[in-house]
């Protein structure tokens, strides 16, 4: 084996993490202007361009404006080869238009505007196949504008093509993708079923004479229900919004231990009542931190860019179904035995003990025990 | 209780808000107290819709678009031997030297799209030369790349089932064993170089293998020695000095800057050499030269990540830019499908967001993949900032396993 080789692997396997990840991404915005006039703009990343085609002309290892200029209409072939757009009965024509320059976050892109007169409607199809044969990992983002409303498409070596639906299209996918995210999340999230537990086990029953007692009609005890869930409801949306769309960045570890210590509170006062009247007000406060805990799981998942507001509705409101679901199996059962003299004196603090004890667990498995 | 709550009130009635609201024994008694409920129903909302709203007109915003008026604007920087890949490869030029100069230069310049241009020559080279020895290697380089360190071991393990005096194939297999914490098997390759195939390397690869360990004296002086005989390939010399360079900054010596700058001067432009002396530098409470060591290298998130790192540590009024710019860069990987640098995004939300429960997290996730030193330090300090010793129980056994010994602060964590 020759030392060229022998460098240029050892070298690398050694420093494994040293030069990981430089995105090659395109942005390809079409916007509609007018009924039948389109505009496409499409921007590329300099260095993708380097080695696609020449730019550094005069072998300086810089690119210059005079030399992205010189090479405008090889860029212009080069990407009315690659970029196509139509409608599945027909195409249309491009026609390039100004050459400039953006930065995105540090990076500098070409970009090429070209227009259209094209009628294909709602049915606007674009295919993209620039750079994916020489790089796989290659992206484009696709930003559809109309009017004020964006749908984006993220293509791929394996999607190269996106359609503009009627409605506003593709965001009908990523609102379902999220909503169900939100259900399993809300789901698969014992500590928050289990503040709502903790708090649905009195919604059946009223304090009275320092005992609880059950609810003469089951729908006092719905509307009480009602007002736990909608509380909850708002103070997590406002919350999970906030955090989600980095407007407010709260420290993970500790949203986790008040999440942990809202379960404990709100057993506890299940067991030795300090708050009996007006528990949504107790689900409105806890829920704020509950939001912050759901929006590091929508974290997790990444926002898609342009859907933002799309996927952070359908991810809550995924959430509020998977609550609603857990109400709606447990609520008749709770209503079902509240007048039995062993729910309020037995089953319910039992229960709520059971919580208190899970949540002391997780506030200690939280400080790092 | 009902009689201590109603006292609560009742004195709470007799007070200015702020005092109630000192007083207030549970949440819901301020809002009781302060606000009409109905009120603030209509309020939250409202507020949330607005909020909403506003953020994603925000996010859909593009960066502005500049036509510039001067010819000579220098618009990008490429780094040397990018423009020798502008061209396509002419029918019949042989591939393999071309997928060769690309990954030395992705190596070198940090710049991946080198890599995965590499890997898609690799996936056209024909029947007769796909599975020869210097394609494996090649193939070996590119999965490592990616991260997926089980293939290279195994394309290299047929490398040297082909070619057993193969001592570059053992080293890197070493390398690959180390990054991956297979720590006892890195021992046996390194054994079987030293004793069998090519003393001289089997030194490089023990003094490695020494510094992986954490027996830093032992890796110097064995770094020492192959340095004092040394003649050979630049590109390993480079490595060689730049190893020594972070072995003598972990036994902060003091001429630890000196073979960094000896490792700098043989490839000015070696990214690889630039990161390490930047962590030497701010090791040393140097942020600012850190800062300007990478001011030139090319962005990725590493690079990024050291940069805020230092900017930060420097109270540079840029820290919050680029802190910032690598945060957006996390998120566009992930709602593009790439992959993101777990250690990184790892150190980012430990270091740059005082976010411990997600580093601790991402530390985890990367540690499965990745045990070298970097790796088990950032798991370490992960763990301790979020305050999860129990988090490292996995690490421990596996560094019994292995032989590794951890510092004294985790024997105590055992």
């Amino acid at each position: 084996m020759n030392m060229r080789w022998l460098a240029a692997l050892l070298l690398c396997l050694v420093s494994a993490t040293t030069h990981a990840h430089t995105l090659s991404v395109a942005h390809v915005d079409v916007s509609r202007q007018g009924e039948d006039a389109v505009r496409v703009e499409v921007d590329v990343a300099l260095r993708d361009l380097a080695l696609t085609m020449p730019l550094d002309l005069n072998r300086d290892n810089a690119i210059t404006w005079g030399e992205l200029r010189t090479q405008q209409p090889a860029l212009e072939r080069l990407l009315l080869q690659g970029i196509k757009l139509g409608s599945s009965a027909s195409s249309c024509t491009l026609r390039p238009q100004a050459l400039g320059t953006r930065t995105y976050d540090g990076v500098a892109y070409a970009s090429m505007a070209f227009s259209s007169d094209c009628s294909a409607g709602t049915g606007l199809v674009l295919e993209y196949n620039l750079i994916f044969d020489q790089d796989p990992a290659h992206r484009a983002i696709v930003a559809w504008r109309m009017g004020n409303a964006v749908q984006t498409d993220i293509l791929q070596a394996a999607t190269r093509s996106a359609r503009l639906a009627a409605s506003g299209g593709d965001g009908s996918a990523t609102f379902l993708q999220f909503l169900r995210e939100g259900v399993h999340h809300i789901l698969g999230g014992i500590d928050h079923l289990a503040f709502l537990l903790a708090l649905l086990l009195p919604a059946v029953l009223v304090r009275q004479d320092g005992r609880w007692q059950p609810t003469p009609r089951a729908g006092g005890s719905l509307r009480a229900v009602a007002g736990v869930v909608t509380a909850f409801t708002l103070a997590h949306s406002i919350t999970l919004s906030l955090a989600a769309l980095g407007i407010v960045r709260p420290n993970g570890q500790l949203v986790e231990l008040v999440i942990a210590a809202s379960v404990l509170l709100a057993a506890l006062n299940n067991i030795r009542p300090v708050v009996t009247g007006r528990v949504w007000l107790v689900a409105l406060a806890f829920g704020l931190i509950h939001g912050m805990g759901f929006a590091r799981a929508l974290q997790d998942l990444g926002l898609p860019k342009g859907q933002e507001l799309l996927a952070l509705l359908g991810f809550n409101l995924g959430v509020e179904l998977g609550q609603l679901g857990v109400v709606a199996l447990l609520f008749p059962i709770l209503a079902g035995v509240r007048r039995q003299a062993w729910y309020a004196r037995i089953a319910m603090p039992l229960l709520s003990a059971l919580i208190a004890v899970a949540a002391l667990y997780w506030i200690w498995q939280r400080l790092g025990g | 209780m009902a009689g201590r709550r109603d006292h609560a009130k009742l004195r709470a009635t007799r007070l200015p808000p702020l005092e109630r609201r000192r007083l207030a024994p549970f949440p819901c008694d301020i809002a009781e107290n302060t606000m009409n409920p109905i009120t603030r129903f209509r309020l939250l909302p409202l507020l949330a819709l607005v909020l909403l709203v506003a953020s994603n007109a925000a996010l859909a915003q593009r960066p502005p678009l500049v036509v510039p008026t001067d010819p000579a604007l220098v618009l990008e920087t490429l780094p040397a031997g990018y423009r020798g890949f502008s061209t396509p490869a002419l029918p019949g030029e042989p591939l393999l030297p071309r997928i060769q100069a690309m990954l030395d230069t992705a190596a070198r310049t940090g710049d991946t799209r080198l890599s995965t241009r590499a890997q898609a020559l690799l996936e056209r080279l024909p029947a007769n030369v796909a599975n020869s020895p210097d394609a494996l290697r090649a193939r070996a380089f590119s999965a490592q790349h990616r991260h997926d360190f089980d293939h290279a071991r195994a394309l290299l393990g047929q490398v040297l089932a082909r070619e057993p005096g193969d001592g570059g194939a053992l080293l890197s297999r070493a390398q690959v064993n180390i990054v991956q914490g297979h720590l006892n098997q890195a021992r046996g390759d390194c054994a079987v170089l030293a004793l069998r195939v090519d003393a001289d390397l089997g030194i490089v690869c023990t003094a490695a293998l020494q510094l992986r360990m954490g027996d830093y004296p032992s890796a110097a002086r064995l770094a020492d020695r192959w340095l004092s005989s040394e003649g050979g390939d630049p590109g390993l010399t480079r490595f060689v000095l730049m190893m020594r360079g972070d072995i003598a900054s972990r036994l902060a010596e003091p001429d630890a800057t000196r073979w960094f700058e000896r490792a700098l001067a043989l490839d000015p432009g070696d990214v690889r050499t630039r990161l390490a002396f930047a962590r030497h530098l701010r090791r040393v409470q140097q942020p600012r030269e850190a800062l300007a060591m990478l001011s030139t290298a090319t962005e990725s998130d590493t690079v990024l990540l050291q940069r805020a790192l230092a900017a930060r540590e420097s109270g540079s009024t840029d820290a919050a830019v680029l802190s910032d710019r690598l945060g957006k860069r996390f998120q566009l990987a992930r709602q593009t499908g790439s992959a993101t640098e777990l250690r990184d995004e790892a150190e980012y939300h430990l270091a740059l967001r005082n976010d411990t429960a997600r580093g601790l997290q991402l530390a985890l996730e990367n540690f499965r993949t990745q045990r070298d030193r970097e790796d088990q330090e950032l798991l370490q300090s992960a763990a301790r900032a979020a305050k999860r010793p129990n988090a490292l129980v996995g690490m421990t056994a596996w560094a019994k396993t292995e032989r590794l010994r951890l510092d004294a602060e985790m024997e105590g964590a055992r």
